[in-house]
């Protein structure tokens, strides 16, 4: 079979491969995005996330009330129109507290995740690039990590950290790198045997450009829609450490700690209770939807 | 057939991991078949006899606790569980009990008879006669010389490292001699604090007594199963039932361990607060002493249930806010500590932790203190006042070029939900005077590392100093916990203050010879006038028994347990 | 196969040991002293420099951990709380059954609940089952276990009396717990079920045996659910990891006296311990669940049992003479 000779001049495979990469990439991203917007779940879920993170981001100037000011006259009252989810033990308005919480918790999820992405993928493009004993070492790692179970780790690390918004996203964070790691260097694996890896090798390509601006895109979609769902699992585990007194604590308006501050009160003032978990639920509600709408946007085999 | 073999292979391990067995304890009598216990409470077949029964043939009484004890040998570390359960098994020395009606603390004399200080660090202690446990081993002054020296061999408790040597002389005297002279209120704490066994019984357990507990009380341990129940049974006979009969105190009578009112007793053991009510109301649980105060409005008065309860509030541990006096502080200023001292009001803290039920302390000590001055009462202490605060705060403003919006102060406290909304508290008044929403930061920790936090002078401003157990004896305890340089481990007291002055006080009161009202006063009024810590106030706890259930105010017995055998029962009104 | 699990049994062990040498050292650095807190706060400081003496303490760290590791895998003791004399391995073995129970049952019930739901919504796709089964789901996944526990608790127990409030002496008493402790699994199987289903109903085998004019009922039994069944073995075993993390609020809940709890109070009063220990055989129950997990691959999935068994190149060539004897 006749090979053609290529002029190497001016039409590198490099630039080649970049701009129909660009796009490749560029159609895939507006088909993803068409696909996306089809789906009204998905839709949805992206305006409330959006709503969200509006709130968050504008907190501060749209309550109406002090959030840390003892109010102890109004103390437990049902909701009415002047509060519009009631008052907490120390007559706080919940309903500002709940817009303000969110900063924690939208912060706390993202965070962690962000936190599980940035060292996974490194993790895992190491792996998955070098081989050999890197390999190895790595995913011995990884599997320490994954053989305490995820919630057990997030609280032996808070333990050790201590509480505070900081800590508990660190604390989160790591639980979520073995698996980001283990998924990026699978891919590395497919994507190495790949031709344009090897031109780009001919070429001289530096390892950490080929790693991270070549092959690195091509492996991030499935960890897309993973860390998405994260997120809403992530703000459901900082509730859970809330519980057991790890994590944010009071009086921090994060929606897990007045949970778990109002649990007391279940019996007699269950509004307290309801209001945070109706947010909490929304958010990772909305997270899902979204995510199971990019998920079925990525993968055209799934939708008919 | 390799398939199968690893089938084999896999049935196995699931059955090994399903079959990690069940502890149980008191393995002598025949244990409770835990499976066919209704949700109901397991009355006896005699109260189905007709109206005339005045008392069943069988007093049982069921009890709710929160913790449990895990372990029940005679000198393990305290938690909440072994509280309320150590008293059932085992007795003391002697035993303190605060008479909140009178506001003081009565000795009892239990098993000692009396004692005598012979000299500065030496003495002797008498023992009553005819005492024995329940395996029928008599007890003398050689088996509390044995618990003493066992006890102390533990090297876990703090107390009894001040022992040097104990002796025997005689079958009811023994002496023991301390290492050191001793503060006030330690010797008491020796004679109160251990519990006591026959060296026989314990010698004879194969664990120390940690699933099998035999003590000198009325009453034996006969079914355990670790975080769920225990029960107790009354025991063929009891040492002492001539007090028992006469409750003449010369005796040894003590309401604590009058074993002739109950014949078994049966604690559930509830974590969660909301679940003990709910147990409560279903008729599971008789009483309980872990009753969470948001439950209360229904069994006090105009509650759903409050002809079917009774309550009782008692105080349990004291809150206040101690200032950190070394350079590296923004609170080594006097007008600051005065500031922040008038700026928080006690009892709006205690409406908010605790609905308002307690009392606001004057001093830092509690009214049934031994020790206590009645003249603190009426004196002013640090009184809520926004205005007078506000002035001082000016006066640290001009002393030290500080403004409100760079003044920054760590308030450290130990974390849990009552020490959490306190701290939320104290921190709300604080910044409704300086005016600035973030000039405190609450910094909140484990019980562990929060009491390291304290000796390290840079790591907070203001303390939420807690845990002066109300029923303790003298005001000199908690103040040579916190306040003796001498003895602690960083070598200053709790207010890194360096203040020789403050040793010097608390010498003299704490020393046996020179312990004195007068000593005393000068002690609390010069933190006073230094303005190192001000006392907050006491919340109250509850107790909820059915009505059935009389004698609550006596409901406190050592060591703050739930002292059931002092209670009053009218059987006639119970559903048994 | 049987080899294949062997040695996957023989690589658990270094595992665990890597695992307790890793949180042995995690907690030497935490802050708090173990003396310190037993013997409370005021104690006098000779009395807590004689008792870090006595238990070990001011020895150099890698002593520390060689007689840790010492007495864990060699001796088998755990040693005992710093709060009491009690063996660890004793609390643990106790309270092991209840916390396994609570997380295998939510696995059972996951399965037998959540996969037909799932599968009848991806038969159904788009019918009112498949909606109302998935927003059920979705709210599933989205709200805090304790709180549906504690409401659970409020109506069955106290409004109707039906099951006790506490504790899990008889087998009423167990029926909340599991049933709350599944929930989330429930809803993320009968997703993942759906989809997993809807995979396999869409390719070629299914379309070919449809052409084939095989009964709908057939093909659905007999070709697409062994194969939709595979990935749902992976997605079981990460939710027994999830459902042992989450047996901790659980127990808390419903005054269940299992590991979570032990954990619990272990933390707030720093009892290093007992939070190694229990990290520990966690560690070890889910390596061998997830091994569980593993080996029931290789049943479902010939093509992972033949990896499994290929993995012994001396395997393979001996059966390859065996059968080129055969057909010589």
């Amino acid at each position: 079979m006749l090979r053609t000779q290529r002029k190497v001049a001016d039409v590198t495979p490099a630039t080649m491969k970049k701009s129909k990469e660009e796009t490749k990439k560029q159609s895939q991203f507006r088909e993803v995005m068409k696909r996306l917007m089809q789906n009204k779940l998905a839709v949805l879920g992206m305006v409330i996330i959006i709503v969200y993170v509006l709130v968050a981001i504008f907190a501060p100037y749209i309550i109406k009330y002090d959030i840390a000011e003892l109010n102890l006259g109004e103390k437990n009252q049902p909701p009415s129109k002047e509060h519009w989810c009631g008052t907490d033990d120390f007559g706080r308005d919940i309903f500002s507290r709940l817009l303000y919480g969110t900063r924690y918790s939208l912060g706390l999820g993202l965070g962690a995740v962000a936190l599980g992405l940035l060292v996974g993928i490194i993790l895992g493009c190491l792996a998955g690039f070098f081989g050999g004993w890197v390999e190895e070492i790595i995913m011995r790692f990884c599997d320490l990590m994954q053989a305490i179970p995820g919630t057990l780790l997030a609280i032996v690390i808070s333990m050790v950290l201590g509480s505070g918004f900081v800590n508990t996203i660190i604390a989160l964070g790591i639980g979520r790198i073995p698996m980001n790691s283990r998924l990026i260097r699978a891919q590395f694996l497919n994507q190495r045997q790949l031709e344009y890896v090897e031109a780009a090798r001919a070429t001289n390509c530096p390892k950490t450009k080929l790693m991270f601006v070549h092959i690195l895109p091509n492996t991030i979609s499935p960890l897309i829609v993973l860390s998405t769902m994260g997120v809403g699992g992530t703000i459901m585990m900082a509730a859970g450490l809330s519980f057991i007194n790890l994590g944010v604590q009071p009086p921090l308006p994060e929606w897990g700690a007045m949970i778990t501050a109002a649990r007391q009160y279940i019996r007699y003032y269950p509004y307290q209770l309801l209001f945070p978990g109706l947010f909490m639920g929304i958010l990772v509600l909305a997270l899902n939807l979204f995510g199971d709408g990019l998920r079925d946007a990525m993968d055209p085999k799934l939708k008919d | 057939m390799k398939r199968w073999l690893s089938l084999l292979l896999v049935l196995v391990m699931i059955l090994a991991l399903a079959s990690c067995g069940d502890k149980k304890a008191g393995k002598d009598v025949e244990p409770t078949d835990s499976a066919q216990t209704a949700p109901k409470t397991s009355g006896p077949d005699a109260g189905d006899e007709g109206p005339e029964q005045q008392e069943p043939e069988n007093k049982e009484l069921v009890v709710g606790i929160s913790t449990d004890p895990v372990s029940w040998e005679p000198w393990g570390a305290f938690n909440n569980g072994r509280k309320h359960l150590m008293h059932l098994v085992y007795q003391t020395l002697t035993a303190e009990i605060p008479d909140l009606v009178n506001g003081t603390t009565i000795r009892y004399y239990v098993l000692a008879s009396g004692y005598e200080q012979i000299d500065d660090r030496t003495y002797e202690v008498y023992v009553r006669e005819g005492i024995y446990d329940t395996a029928g081993n008599p007890f003398t002054a050689k088996d509390a010389v044995f618990s003493y020296s066992t006890a102390k061999a533990q090297g876990t408790l703090a107390q009894l490292n001040a022992i040097e040597s104990l002796e025997v002389v005689d079958d009811y005297t023994f002496r023991m001699t301390t290492s050191r002279t001793l503060a006030v209120g330690d010797f008491e704490d020796i004679l109160t604090g251990f519990n006591m066994v026959t060296q026989a019984s314990y010698e004879s357990s194969p664990d120390g007594m940690v699933t099998t507990p035999v003590g000198t009380t009325g009453y034996v341990l006969i079914d355990y199963v670790a975080g769920s129940h225990a029960v107790f049974e009354k025991a063929d006979s009891y040492w002492n039932n001539a007090a028992n009969e006469s409750r003449s105190i010369e005796d040894g009578y003590c309401s604590t361990w009058d074993c002739t009112k109950l014949d078994k007793i049966r604690y559930e053991i509830i974590t969660d607060p909301t679940t003990m009510t709910i147990a409560l109301e279903s008729g599971d649980i008789d009483i309980s002493a872990n009753v969470s105060s948001n439950d209360l409005q229904l069994f006090q008065d105009g509650g759903k249930l409050a002809d079917k309860f009774d309550v009782f509030a008692h105080p349990e541990n004291m809150y206040g806010i101690s200032f950190n006096a070394s350079k590296s502080s923004p609170t080594n200023n006097y007008n600051l500590r005065m500031a922040l001292a008038h700026c928080v009001d006690p009892q709006g803290v205690l409406d908010a932790t605790f609905d308002g039920s307690g009392i606001v302390l004057k001093a830092w000590a509690y009214p049934t203190f031994m020790d206590y001055q009645n003249k603190w009462d009426d004196q002013p202490y640090f009184e809520y006042d926004l205005d007078l605060a506000k002035e001082y705060l000016q006066k640290f403003y001009d002393e030290t070029g500080t403004t409100a919006d760079t003044l920054k102060l760590r308030l450290l406290t130990q974390s849990g939900p009552t020490t959490g909304k306190i701290a939320e508290a104290v921190q709300a008044y604080i910044v409704t005077l300086v005016d600035n929403p973030t000039c405190v930061e609450i910094l909140s920790f484990d019980r562990g590392t929060y009491n390291s936090m304290w000796m390290d002078e840079n790591a907070f401003d203001i303390l939420l100093i807690y845990g002066q157990t109300a029923n303790r004896t003298y005001c000199t305890y908690a103040w040579n916990s916190y306040a003796n340089a001498a003895k602690l481990q960083h070598k200053n007291d709790v207010w890194h203050s360096g203040d020789e002055k403050v040793q010097e006080l608390l010498n003299a009161a704490i020393s046996v010879k020179t312990h004195s009202d007068e000593t005393v006063s000068d002690f609390q009024q010069y933190i006073n006038d230094q303005a190192y810590i001000k006392n907050l106030m006491c919340g109250d706890v509850y107790v909820v028994g059915k009505s059935w259930i009389g004698g609550l105010e006596d409901c406190i017995g050592p060591k703050d347990c739930l002292a059931i055998m002092a209670l009053d029962y009218d059987w006639s009104k119970s559903d048994k | 196969m049987a080899q294949y699990v062997l040695k996957r049994i023989l690589m658990i062990i270094p595992v665990v040991f890597l695992v307790a040498i890793t949180i042995f050292t995690i907690m030497y650095f935490c802050p708090g002293d173990p003396a310190e807190i037993i013997l409370g706060v005021g104690a006098a400081a000779e009395d807590i420099e004689a008792l870090r003496e006595q238990m070990g303490l001011n020895d150099p760290f890698l002593v520390q951990l060689g007689n840790y590791l010492y007495r864990t895998f060699i001796k088998f003791d755990f040693g005992t709380s710093y709060a009491n004399s009690v063996p660890i391995i004793d609390e643990l073995s106790h309270r092991f059954s209840k916390t396994f129970v609570l997380a295998i049952s939510a696995i059972i019930i996951e399965v037998i609940v959540g996969i037909p739901l799932g599968m009848v919504s991806a038969t159904h796709r788009g019918g009112w089952i498949d909606q109302l089964c998935m927003i059920l789901a979705l709210i599933g996944i989205s709200v805090p276990s304790f709180w549906i526990g504690l409401q659970l608790l409020l109506i069955f127990s106290l409004k109707l009396s039906w099951l006790p409030p506490y504790g899990v002496t008889t087998w009423q008493g167990w029926i909340l717990p599991i049933f709350v402790n599944s929930l989330r699994g429930i809803a993320q199987m009968a997703r993942q079920a759906r989809s997993s289903m809807l995979e396999v109903i869409r390719s070629d085998y299914v379309t070919t045996a449809r052409a084939k004019g095989l009964p709908e009922r057939t093909i659905l039994f007999r070709y697409a659910l062994p194969n939709a069944l595979i990935p749902l073995v992976q997605t079981a075993g990460q939710s027994f990891g999830t459902s042992l993390g989450g047996t901790v609020i659980i127990e808390n809940v419903f005054s269940i006296p299992g590991v979570g709890q032990y954990m619990v109070n272990a933390i707030v009063t720093r009892d290093y311990a007992v939070i190694r220990s229990a990290v520990v055989v966690l560690a070890i129950v889910f390596s061998l669940v997830m091994l569980l997990v593993d080996i029931a691959f290789g049943f479902i999935d010939p093509r992972i049992k033949a990896q499994y068994e290929g993995r012994n190149r001396k395997y393979k060539w001996r059966k390859k003479l065996r059968r080129v004897a055969a057909n010589a």
